[in-house]
Order: structure tokens, then sequence, then C-alpha cells
């Protein structure tokens, strides 16, 4: 007689489950895909700064005034690829190198006496010691650069900037000479920069037409960095040997270019202060932002699912009453609500979790154009804390229902 | 041409036919009970009366018009207008007063009137249980509300499901003399449905019914 | 006259439901708020983080078109165009020490060419104080303190390093000094070699055009590693917070349509009664979406107010500065409370009218 009230109660409960576990799908949705976010958002954000540019600057050690104007220090082409030899290799994302000579270009229009500097363009280096490349070149450090026409396929090609080719009256496809030899103009470049007004060839072809095989005047590095905080400012001269290490092993942009130095001979590797620092900034600023944004809809949410179900498990304090004047035992009565209860988490915490990954799938598509990486703990904790939730909410109402004298329920009842 | 007329009424669920085709006259101003087992059917019949149950097929004339029919909203019309309901459980409105849920009543109809509330309330002797709420009443006088609720708008057929079915002998007697009572003074059609034996023999006619279907239909030779 | 009944029933009838009004009136307010605050942030972090931005420096630099420099009302000129947020002005030339002649490059200290600056030391105070590029803390072998001599066309001046500059370019191996000090000791007085001007994302275009044509020899060059990184990054930002503010609504709105379900759900065997009593639909559901109004106006006015002041707070976190979002009239709040409460009870209470009375009634 019990069950058979039992199961009609649940058929006519089938829409209040289905309200509770609605609540607690999109709740544990709603948690779970901004937690998701939240965890990838620093990394897919440090990536997009790093279109700001290079924020490591590797010179040749400064030794006397001459060095200033006049005589030229050079890095050696190869240690370049030492860059990715450092404890923090995998956080160096590109590199670029510049060699800057003169050179006297003679256009349709005009002779200029002008920069002419090598560097690369698109390149893939070989990785020290592995069977990989990695990508290098102004593409993986300057992405804001405007090429149109191509980088020079050889040495017999070359880019003009903006306004210099402007000056010398020649667009891409002409010829104009360079120290007297003919040269084609493979493109124009434009960045905004002093580079509009020098011209281009890649590394290789400049270091042998001006006799400086081997040689680089300075490297630009983009890495992905972590926020300079207090400690990282501290001058390292002055760290003891525990501070030492933690600053080295954590990538600070200083630590990282410390790294670099040591690899490159003859260097002084600086961060480019003015990128690097405001990256911090707006990296942190934005995790403070995505962390109170978290707490707000987490708790929100949390209410929200708690007022669904103290809504629906009002109404059921009357049939709580009903089954103890039908004489069902108190232990009965918990164990059917708990089972309820979980069944309501179990189903709302999976349907909830894989409502998130939709969700944060479609955001990290729509913003980043890529996936967002699910970190699978979450499953786990996504279900737990829909259990909690659901136990939770079904367990109080009852504990108040079972001390409630069913006579006063069955009454005169609503 | 009777005043209810019931022809070939079925009403057929997923898995059950709860009425097999019922024929059925009744006069204007009889009290006609209705008995039977659990699941015979008598219930699914009043609410059909009553319009708030359609027959899957059939016709039911009331003075004439065949209100299974009507529109949702039209049948609720007929409703307030012509049929008064008492249930078993008197499902009285627990945050209403007594005077209040015949007005409520009233409300819908036409228009809430507290005099006429009160004296509907008077004439069914509980004129000092007024302002109670419902758990503040005993069963017997939560139905004697139920009872002046229902006949507050003046309708002409009264349905009562089971009205005593949780009463002690002695308040079924107060509440079937009420009933008696005032149907002797206003001549309204009583449709009840019972399983109490004592409570067919109050009435002029029991329909007894089996199955879905009429087994038994007799008249009581009584006024 | 009818008003007056329905009013007194609905009063009784939320009276005694106090408690479930409550909470379904929680309910609406915090969908309300988490909206609200969402909007504020999402409206607020263009500008909130542009501002950050503003350290990169100049999204727009303009030089002599040929040779030639600007006079320096110029800058005061551009400085008033619409968008332009910062214009500053850059004295570029050179003098000698020991001899050897040394770039130098004079700035207004504390605006856009000088934020995100490393120095190490102390920022120049006195007259004769400035600061040299860290490649000639080396070159020279300089100290912090420490007097130099400069010359130019037999001018003499002495002046105080009074820190290093690390920046990374053209400033480590210059004297930077303010433009007035950069007068004397360059020669080129009251003139600008350049000038640095930053502007809202997105109009970069537009005062390029009003500088051409306001300022004569005029090159007018987008910095484009600062305002295309800019551009994309903000754009990402705002759209990653509009999407999410979008999920938030969403869930919001499911949370709120369940809660109120559930409020309605509570009341079948009312509607089952009101049925019988011969109520029409639209009788029943005018109690229900009246209650509905209520709450929609508690939740409205109480979620806007908390939402508001949640999305200060955030900002205020986040940015140390709060959001300048127009406090809109009580009235949308309430619309919006509103809406959310009703739109929300639609479903729910168009199911309930389906209910079938003849089954409430027996029920139990």
């Amino acid at each position: 007689m019990l069950f058979d009230i039992m199961k009609r109660s649940f058929a006519n409960q089938k829409k209040a489950m289905a309200l509770m576990i609605v609540s607690i799908a999109v709740g544990t949705a709603l948690a779970a895909s901004l937690i998701t976010i939240s965890f990838e958002i620093e990394g897919k954000v440090s990536k997009e700064l790093r279109s700001f540019g290079a924020n490591i600057i590797v010179e040749p050690k400064v030794e006397g005034l001459a060095d200033i104007s006049g005589q030229k220090r050079y890095l050696r082409s190869e240690d370049i690829v030492k860059t990715k030899t450092i404890f923090w290799r995998h956080n160096i994302i590109g590199v670029a190198p510049f060699l800057e000579t003169d050179a006297r270009l003679a256009g349709k229009a005009n002779t200029v006496d002008a920069r002419l500097v090598g560097s690369w363009y698109e390149r893939e280096l070989p990785l020290p010691g592995e069977n990989k490349t990695f990508p290098a070149g102004i593409k993986t450090v300057s992405p804001w650069w405007s090429l149109s026409g191509s980088w020079p396929a050889d040495a017999g090609g070359m880019v003009i900037g903006a306004s210099l080719a402007a000056r010398l009256g020649v667009r891409p496809g002409d010829m104009l000479t360079a120290d007297g030899k003919e040269v084609t103009v493979t493109g124009i470049l434009e960045t905004g920069g002093v580079e509009d007004g020098q011209a281009f060839m890649d590394l290789e072809a400049v270091q042998k037409a001006k006799g400086l095989e081997g040689k680089v005047s300075r490297l630009y590095v983009s890495a992905l960095t972590t926020p300079m905080d207090a400690f990282a400012y501290k001058d390292p001269a002055t760290m003891s040997k525990a501070e030492y290490e933690k600053w080295y092993c954590t990538g600070y942009v200083t630590s990282i270019a410390k790294q670099v130095e040591e690899v490159f001979a003859g260097s002084r590797v600086k961060p480019i202060w003015q990128v690097a620092e405001t990256e911090g900034k707006v990296l942190e600023r934005l995790r403070i932002l995505i962390y109170l944004l978290c707490a707000a809809t987490l708790t929100a949410s949390a209410i929200g699912v708690s007022t669904t179900m103290i809504m629906t498990l009002l109404r059921r304090i009357e049939e709580i009453g009903l089954m103890k004047a039908l004489g069902a035992h108190r232990g009965k009565v918990i164990t059917i609500f708990l089972s309820e209860g979980m069944v309501i988490g179990l189903i709302g915490g999976v349907l909830g979790y894989l409502l998130s990954i939709g969700a944060a799938e479609f955001i990290g598509a729509k913003v980043f154009h890529t996936g967002l990486e699910q970190r699978a703990i979450l499953f786990p904790i996504a279900l737990i804390n829909a259990l909690v939730i659901a136990v939770a909410g079904t367990i109080l109402p009852i504990r108040r229902a079972l001390s409630i004298r069913p006579s006063i329920v069955l009454k005169g009842a609503e | 041409m009777a005043f209810i007329e019931l022809k070939g009424i079925i009403k057929e669920y997923k898995t059950t036919h709860a009425l097999r085709g019922i024929d059925v006259t009744i006069e204007k101003g009889q009290w006609l009970n209705m008995v039977g087992p659990s699941g015979s059917g008598k219930s699914t019949l009043l609410n059909i009366i009553g319009s708030l149950d359609s027959p899957t097929a059939g016709e039911v004339l009331i003075d004439g018009r065949d209100i299974s029919r009507l529109s949702e909203d039209d049948m609720a019309v007929f409703r307030r207008e012509k049929i008064g309901f008492i249930f078993q459980q008197s499902h009285l409105i627990p945050y209403l007063s007594a005077v209040e849920n015949v007005m409520l009543a009233q409300y819908f109809h036409s228009m809430s009137d507290e005099k006429e509330a009160t004296d509907a309330l008077v004439r069914v002797g509980l004129e000092h249980r007024l302002g109670h709420r419902p758990s503040q009443l005993s069963g017997g006088e939560q139905q004697r509300v139920c009872i002046a609720r229902a006949l507050i708008n003046s309708p002409q057929i009264l349905l009562a499901d089971e009205p005593t079915g949780n009463l002690d002998r002695e308040n079924t007697k107060i509440i079937l003399e009420l009933l008696k009572k005032i149907h002797a003074e206003e001549q309204f059609t009583i449709v009840l449905v019972t399983h109490d034996p004592f409570v067919a023999q109050w009435g002029q006619r029991i329909l007894t019914m089996e199955d879905g279907k009429i087994k038994c239909d007799e008249f009581l030779c009584r006024l | 006259m009818k008003k007056r009944w329905f009013l007194f029933f609905f009063r009784k009838s939320v009276a005694q439901r106090r408690g479930r009004v409550a909470i379904a009136s929680a309910a609406v307010t915090l969908a309300v708020a988490l909206m609200t605050a969402m909007i504020g942030v999402t409206v607020g972090i263009r500008e909130k983080l542009g501002s950050e931005l503003k350290a990169y420096g100049a999204n727009i630099i303009v030089s002599p078109l040929r040779e030639g420099d600007f006079a320096y009302d110029a800058l005061a000129m551009i400085a008033k165009l619409p968008s332009v947020e910062d214009a500053t002005g850059q004295v570029l030339g050179n003098t000698f020490v020991d001899q050897q002649a040394i770039e130098v490059i004079g700035i207004d200290a504390k605006k856009i060419s000088s934020m995100g600056w490393r120095i190490f030391g102390k920022w120049p105070e006195g007259n004769d104080e400035i600061l040299a590029g860290i490649n000639l803390k080396a070159a020279l072998r300089l100290q912090e303190g420490q007097r130099i001599f400069v010359e130019k066309d037999g001018t003499k001046k002495e002046l105080v390093i009074s820190g290093f500059v690390e920046k990374g370019g053209a400033e480590d191996r210059a004297l930077i000094m303010t433009i007035r000090q950069a007068w004397t000791v360059t020669g080129t007085e009251g003139r600008l070699q350049s000038i640095l001007v930053r502007g809202k994302s997105g109009q970069l275009e537009t005062i390029g055009a009003a500088i051409r044509s306001a300022l004569d020899n005029a090159a007018v060059k987008t910095v484009r590693q600062v305002a295309l990184a800019e551009e994309s990054l903000l754009g990402k930002i705002q759209l990653l917070m509009m999407l999410v503010t979008l999920v938030v609504i969403f869930a919001s709105a499911i949370s709120v349509t369940s809660t109120m379900g559930a409020n309605v759900l509570e009341r079948r065997e009312e509607i089952g009664l009101m049925k019988a009593l011969g109520a029409t639909r639209r009788n029943i559901s005018l109690f229900y979406m009246a209650e509905a109004v209520l709450i929609g106006i508690i939740g409205g006015l109480a979620g806007y107010a908390l939402g508001f002041l949640s999305a200060q707070a955030i900002s205020k976190g986040a940015f140390n500065s709060y959001i300048g979002i127009p406090l809109p009239i009580p009235l949308a709040a309430l619309c919006m409370g509103v809406i959310v409460a009703i739109g929300s009870s639609y479903f729910p209470v168009r199911g309930a009218m389906k209910y079938d009375p003849a089954i409430i009634l027996r029920g139990e």
C-alpha cells in the first residue's frame, strides 16, 4: 500500500523532478563552464598579448663608449637556436635576428644611403638535440608587419620600407641597385615604425654581401612570461640561494632574460620593459576580474539552484506527513528521499557537465578560434558538487518535515 | 425532453475503459444517487455531467445543449452558472475564511457579496464560524461550507462526489438532512456519488454502476 | 468593483504564500543582479582595459614628411582633436660628451612617451638632472648621481645623472631629459621632431586624417604594433565577456523559470478548484501573472541594486576604478525584473492551465 502511494507520488512528481534536474543541470553547467574558461583565459590572453611584440632583447655586451657609435660588436648567429635549450625553452615562442648594415640604394627617383637589415621572416629552425623544428622569424615576433608582396627568396630580392620606397620611387617588381648590384623589389613593408625607412633581406644574404658571416646585431625574443610581482623585482644579486632558485624557476621575464644571456656568448639580455610590464598588468587585471566574476556567478547560481529545490520540496512536506501517517518508518522515508536526491544530482550533474563542455567549446571557438582545454578533473568535481547540492536540498526539508505531526498536515490540507 | 440527457457516453483512457456506453436521463429537480464499487466509473460520469471532463464519445445534453462539444472557456461559463460541486476532500482554500471561500465562488460567477455569502453560511448553520479558517473547522463544518459555496450562485445542478466519505455517521446525517432541506426549498437537480448504502437511501433514485456500465436503475418510492 | 475583489483575493493569496513569494523574488533578484553585473562589466571593460593598454604607448606617430620639424604649439592643437586621449612631443637631436656624439631625447616626463619605463635610480627632479640610457651606463662608466659635461656648438652644460632607463629601444643609448633641457642642449629651441599621439582604439584612421589636414608637413603613421594588437585584444576580451554574459543570462532565465515553475506547480489543487468553480483560463492566469508581476517588481529593483553594486565592486577589485555606467531610472530595472518574472512564468502557467481538474480534484 505504501509503495503504491509512493509510485503514484513519483509519477505525479515527474514534473517536479524534471524541474529540479533542470535547475541543477543549469547551475552545474554555468559553474563548470566558467571555471573552464577561467583556467584557460590566462594562457589564451598571454598568447594574445604576444602580438604586442618582443618582450626581450638580446644585444652584444656594451664595453666602451665606442660601442655606442662607430665600432660595432656582434652576436653569433649560431647561438640563436640555443634559446630553445634554456630551462624555460617552452615559453620561447619566437625569435627574430637583425643584422644592421648600410647600403647605397639607387631607385628610379632617388639614390639614398639607407639602413640595410638582414633578418628572417619565416623560418623553421632545428631544435637542438631533437628531430623537430621550431618556427622563428619576424612573423613569430612582430605579427603587425604588413608586407605587400613577398619576402625575398634569395639574394636577388629585397623588401623596402614604405617611406623609403616612396623616396626611391619603387614599387614591387621594380629593379633597383644596392651598392651597385641589381636587385628586385619583392615587397613593400609597412609597420608604422622605423622599419618603414629601411630595406630588408634575408639574414644570410646580408651577412654574405657585407662580409659579416655568422654575425647578428641583435635578437628580439617573444616569450610567455609570468607577471612580475614584488619578489621578482628584487635584484637577483641580493637573493639568497633559495630565493634565487625560486626566481630562476619562475617564468618571470627577468629570469628568462637571464637564461638567454647565459647561452648567448658576449650578450647583454634585457626585458623590453614597456611591453613586459604592461603585459603583466593586463594579465593581472584579467585574472582578478575573472576570479571575481566566477565568485559572483557561482554564488548566484548556487543560491538559484537552492530556491528551486526549496520551492519544489516544500510541498512534499505534506507527502511526508502522509507517509508517516500510513506508518512509514522514519528511516525508510529518509532513504526514499535520499535516493531520489542522489538520482536527481547524478542526472543533473552529468547533464550540466556536458552542457558546460558545449558552452566552453563554443566560447573558445568564437573568441580565440581554438578549443578550450577541458580539464578532465572537472567532471568528478561537477558531479560531486551536483550530488551534494541535490542531497542537501533534499535532506534539509526532510528533517524539518519529519518533525511535523501528520495530523496537522492532513487536516484541511491544500 | 429531460433536463439532463446522456447518450452513449464512452470514456476511454490509454489502458482502460472508464465508461462503456451510458444512456440515462435525469429529470429536473431529481435527486439521483450513483453507487458502485471503486473503479465502476461513477465519479467519471459525475465529472462529465459537470463538464470537468469530456467523454471520448457520446452526447451530454443539459437543457437541450450538448455541453461536451463546448470550448473550454464556454464550459467554464456553463459550469459557473449551472453547476455546484461538492467534493469528498472539501478543497477549501486554506488561507481563506469560511465566508471568503464562499465569496471566491461568487467572484468567478459575478461579483463577491459578503452579505449574501454570510446568509448562505447562516443557512447551513455556521453563523458562528464565519471567520474561521478551514483548519479550524471540523470535517462536518467544512462540508457545510462546501454546501454553502456550491449553492451560492443558485446552480441548477448540484454534483456531489462522496460528500460524506470522510465523515462519521453523526455528521453524515447532518449533511444529508441539510441537503434534503435545501433541495426541497430550491428544487435543483442533485447527482450524488457514494459507496455508502446508508447515504444511497437518501434521494429519489439509485443508479448502480459496475465496470463502466449501468447495472441497475431503481426508483425509490418516495417524495 | 471586480478589481477590488481581485485585489482582495490576490492579497490574501500573497500573504499566505509570503515565504514562497520571497523565495521566488530572491530567484528573480539573483537573475537580474547577475544580468546587470555582467552587462555592466562587459560595457565597462573596453574602457578599463583600454586605459591599461595606454602603457604600451602611442599608437600614432607624427613625424615630418620632408626635412624640418614642428612648432611646439602643434602639440596643443593635436591634443584638442576628437578621440585623442593624449599627445606629447619629442625633441630628437644630439650632443657631445668627451667629443663623442650622443643621442638626446627630450620628452614630457610622465606622459605616454615614458609610461612603462623601468628606471634604475630616480626620476630627475632638479633643473639639471637627467636620465641616461642603460647602455650608456657601461659605456661611459656612469653612476647614479654622477656629473657629466655636454657640449654642442660651443655651449657647455653640466648635468647630473639621476637614474638610468632600460627600455630596449633607442632610449637605451641616449640621454633622456625634459623638452626644455633638450632645447638648451641640442640647440633646437621651440621645435619638436616628433609627436606621439594616443588615440581611442578604432578611431585611429579618423585621427590620422584630422592631423594630416591640420598640420603642414606631417607624416602620420599608425604604430601598427600597438594599434593592431590593442584592437585585437580588446575585441577578443569584449567578445568573451559578451558571450559569457549571454550564457549567464540564458542560465539565469532557465533557473528563474524552474523556480517560477515550481511556484506554479504546487498550486495545482487551487487551480483545479477554481476550474470547478467555473473560472476560465484567463481568470486563473490573471492571478498568477499578477503574482509574477509583484515578484518581478521586487526582484527587479533589488536585483538591479545588487547587480549595480556588484559590478562596481568587481571593477574596483580588478581595475581599481569604478565603471561609469549611467544609472538608468529605476523604471528600467523594474521592467527588467517584470519581464524576467513574467517571461519565466509564461510557460509554467500555460502548462498549469492544461491541468485536468478532474484528476486533481480526485487525487491524493
